[in-house]
């Protein structure tokens, strides 16, 4: 054995930058907070500072490559997914500075889980090595139980505990799906693992298939298909509003990664049993998520049956497997980010303490009756939020919805695009409900003053951000379009 | 003789015992418990692979897996411990609020 | 000869261990139950050549997890028998078969595919915690690196939930 010797220059550390950003800045929390108690505004600022100067560095990797003794993988998937990620954080991270104080944003460990569990996912993200993949989820994972408790309800502790134990089972299962893969290959890592696997064509197949199901399950419950989905709505209802959408784009963005890292060459068997499987996983959850979104009463849990549709609906892309389908994975999930920490955002900003309309909802549908008669703005914006989420052109996912079907249309999934486009066309109703509610009902008795309460600039401007975006979507679609191919096509999806 | 099989086998038993409590309990602490012997069970499996195989990746995987079963107990307890100074109960039926 | 007698025992005893984890309805009897299988498991370890995560098993699950359960256990009132809504047999009926098929799949099928090759080969020469130093150092440094954060954050995590900053009366948080 002889010593261990390697250079600087050979380990890439461009590859890790942007997480030793995320996790210095965590660290800078922590230690700060040791010292001197300061308030919210200074550590969203920081907080802040870091992301940004984290995606300055993610831009600063320019060429595509291996690090760290080939652990690290920054591809473009994982420049893509990181910038989604960082994405989603900057936009939530002005949502702590609300009108009311929430108790959690008096903790400076509230933020600094935070950028834990940023730079958790983005390690998720940016290697094809089960090892690191796991750890990221579980870091990721960890800082996130944590943040939900924070909110200090008794519907958020209760959320945070189904979220752990769904979150326990999942390592469990991800833990087996790996050993079998690891078991048929010899290797943990999923570039190797695809070579081993065509280089003698499937031939264990029975034992790849449970791999594949156990990882399908695992990672089903972090992108919430169906079976696995059951624990959404609770969770969301328990958390807070802004968290609850942040919940439904990143970790799941982290998951869908790994899901086409690991999925891609599989579905690509001949035989074309998992990619069977992952056709009737993705079909159930848009399907069933969709029907159940129709029955809520509370606009947070309809949205969170509606994130489960999504899900769904951009699972697709992973069994297509084309590039114009990985674009359109990634293209729809962009264009979802903005529309859905939008809409999650109304209704933090009509947050108040006590529940005023419903014993149980913070946000029935009655309490958004006749809302533009009170405050046209607010209603306004909410509906273009729930219109895009409808995919009603011109506004946003309208376009990741064309995308998506006009690639299962190119890859001959006929009747997948046609069980797309019509629960696209069934989700219009619920979406709607909410418009209706809004505009063609009377108001109930309030002044209005309720929708504005928890408001404040900094919130404000995050749904203008979201709004301009979600509207203007027409005429960016098209660069995004092309910076989200040249990625995908650069790592090879 | 005892073969890599073998050690599967067990490690598939333990496995299932593992999820027969996860879904049967609604104590939390024994449903931690349960967690825990799902990873265990996967130790058992990554270590006769890594032997059988002559690789040592299947190891590392294992000692990860136990950084990670340690890490879940900590955050498992805190939240376990602040359900329990607010409700005087670990049963998950009892706090069950949401519902549809 | 040895090596199946040692399998034999230690297989038998983990499973009716963890078995007794999962059935009992005594606190107290589950976390002994719960010890005494992880320290067997070690065994196993011990038969297959990884010294040093044997080691690791007995110290950190054995000792430490279950020190720290035993700890947590101290705020419950574990001495009392729960009561649990037991499930229909249907569940357990769908384990079975569950399970029956993930063992004849692994049985009927040799695992390792025949093209696998070893990415890190033991050297021979050396012990296993040599062996496995040099490769956590090397090849997983970042996962490594990444363990610790997340032991980090745990702590963290652990210390905030149960601190008594977080008692405060439910649903006054906001004013």
């Amino acid at each position: 054995m002889e010593p261990v010797k390697f250079d600087l220059v050979a380990l890439n550390l461009n590859t890790i930058m942007p997480m030793l950003i995320t996790l210095g800045g965590a660290l800078f929390i922590l230690i700060i907070d040791l010292f001197k108690k300061l308030d919210k505004q200074f550590y969203v600022t920081v907080s802040m500072a870091t992301m940004l100067l984290a995606i300055y560095a993610i831009f600063q990797i320019n060429s595509a490559g291996r690090g760290f003794f080939d652990v690290m993988l920054v591809d473009g998937v994982a420049v893509i997914s990181q910038l989604i990620i960082l994405g989603a954080s900057v936009l939530f991270m002005p949502l702590a500075l609300t009108g009311f104080r929430f108790r959690e944003f008096k903790f400076a460990e509230y933020f600094a889980f935070f950028l834990f569990m940023i730079a958790g996912f983005q390690f998720m993200v940016s290697t094809d090595n089960l090892i690191l993949i796991f750890l990221g989820l579980e870091t990721g994972s960890l800082a996130l139980y944590a943040l939900i408790a924070m909110h200090n309800r008794q519907k958020s502790l209760e959320s945070a505990l189904k979220y752990f134990t769904m979150g326990a089972f999942a390592a469990g299962l991800f833990a087996f799906g790996s050993m079998i893969f690891y078991g048929i290959t010899g290797s943990v890592e999923i570039g190797q693992m695809k070579t081993v696997i065509e280089g003698n064509n499937f031939s264990n197949m029975p034992l790849i298939l449970l791999g594949t199901a156990f990882m399908i399950a695992a990672l089903g419950f972090k992108l919430s298909i169906v079976p696995f989905h059951t624990w959404t709505p609770d969770v969301y209802e328990g958390a807070s509003a802004p968290l609850a959408g942040y919940m439904s784009i990143v970790p799941k963005i982290a998951g869908f990664v790994v899901a086409l890292r690991f999925f891609d060459f599989l579905a690509m068997a001949d035989d074309g049993v998992v990619q069977t499987l992952l056709w009737i996983a993705a079909v159930a959850t848009m399907t069933i998520g969709n029907i159940l979104a129709l029955v809520q009463d509370g606009v947070k849990r309809m949205l969170a049956y509606s994130s489960v549709s999504h899900a769904g609906f951009v699972m697709t892309a992973i069994l297509m497997g084309t590039t114009q389908a990985h674009v359109g994975m990634f293209l729809y999930w962009t264009l979802f980010l903005f529309t859905n920490l939008g809409a999650f955002a109304m209704l933090w900003i009509s947050r108040h303490p006590s529940k005023q309309f419903d014993i149980r909802y913070d946000h029935p549908f009655t309490k958004f009756s006749g809302m533009v008669k009170i405050n046209p703005v607010a209603a306004v914006m909410m509906a273009i939020f729930m219109l895009s989420l409808a995919g009603i052109p011109p506004f946003a996912v309208y376009w990741g919805k064309l995308y998506l079907i006009g690639a299962a249309i190119n890859s001959d999934h006929l009747y997948l695009a046609l069980i797309m486009a019509i629960n696209s066309a069934i989700a219009v109703y619920y979406y709607l409900k909410l418009v209706v509610f809004m505009f063609l009902k009377d108001p109930s008795q309030n002044d209005g003053t309720i929708y504005n309460m928890n408001g404040t600039f900094p919130l404000r401007l995050v749904l203008i951000v979201a709004a301009v975006f979600v509207i203007a979507s027409i005429a960016t679609i098209e660069p995004l379009s092309a910076f989200i191919q040249t990625h995908v096509v650069a790592s090879g999806f | 003789m005892i073969t890599l099989n073998h050690y599967l086998i067990v490690a598939a038993v333990l496995f299932v015992i593992g999820m027969i409590g996860v879904m049967r309990r609604k104590n939390l602490l024994m449903l931690f418990f349960s967690t825990e012997i799902l990873l265990n069970s996967v130790n058992i499996g990554f270590v006769a692979l890594s032997h059988y195989l002559n690789d040592l990746s299947g190891q590392i995987f294992a000692f990860f897996i136990i950084a990670i079963a340690a890490s879940e107990v900590a955050v498992g307890l805190g939240l376990l411990i602040l359900l329990y100074k607010r409700k005087n109960t670990v049963d998950l039926d009892v706090i069950q609020n949401m519902h549809g | 000869m040895f090596e199946a007698i040692a399998f034999y025992v230690f297989s038998a005893l983990t499973i009716v261990m963890f078995y007794v984890t999962v059935t009992t309805n005594n606190a107290l009897y589950a976390l002994s139950a719960l010890a005494a299988g992880m320290i067997f498991i070690s065994g196993f370890f011990f038969l297959l050549d990884a010294d040093f995560l044997g080691v690791i098993q007995l110290i950190v699950y054995s000792g430490a997890v279950m020190a720290m359960y035993a700890f947590g256990m101290m705020f419950f009132d574990s001495t009392k028998v729960v009561k649990e809504k037991t499930h229909s047999a249907r569940n357990v009926f769908i384990l079975t078969a569950l399970s029956a098929i993930i063992i004849v799949a692994i049985l009927t099928a040799p695992v390792i595919a025949d093209n696998a090759q070893a990415l890190f080969q033991p050297f021979a020469d050396k012990g296993n915690v040599e062996n496995l130093g040099y490769v956590l150092f090397t090849k997983y440094l970042i996962p490594f690196e990444l363990a610790a954060v997340m032991l980090l954050v745990a702590m963290i995590a652990g210390i905030v939930l149960a601190s008594k900053k977080m008692d405060i009366p439910l649903e006054k948080d906001a004013q």
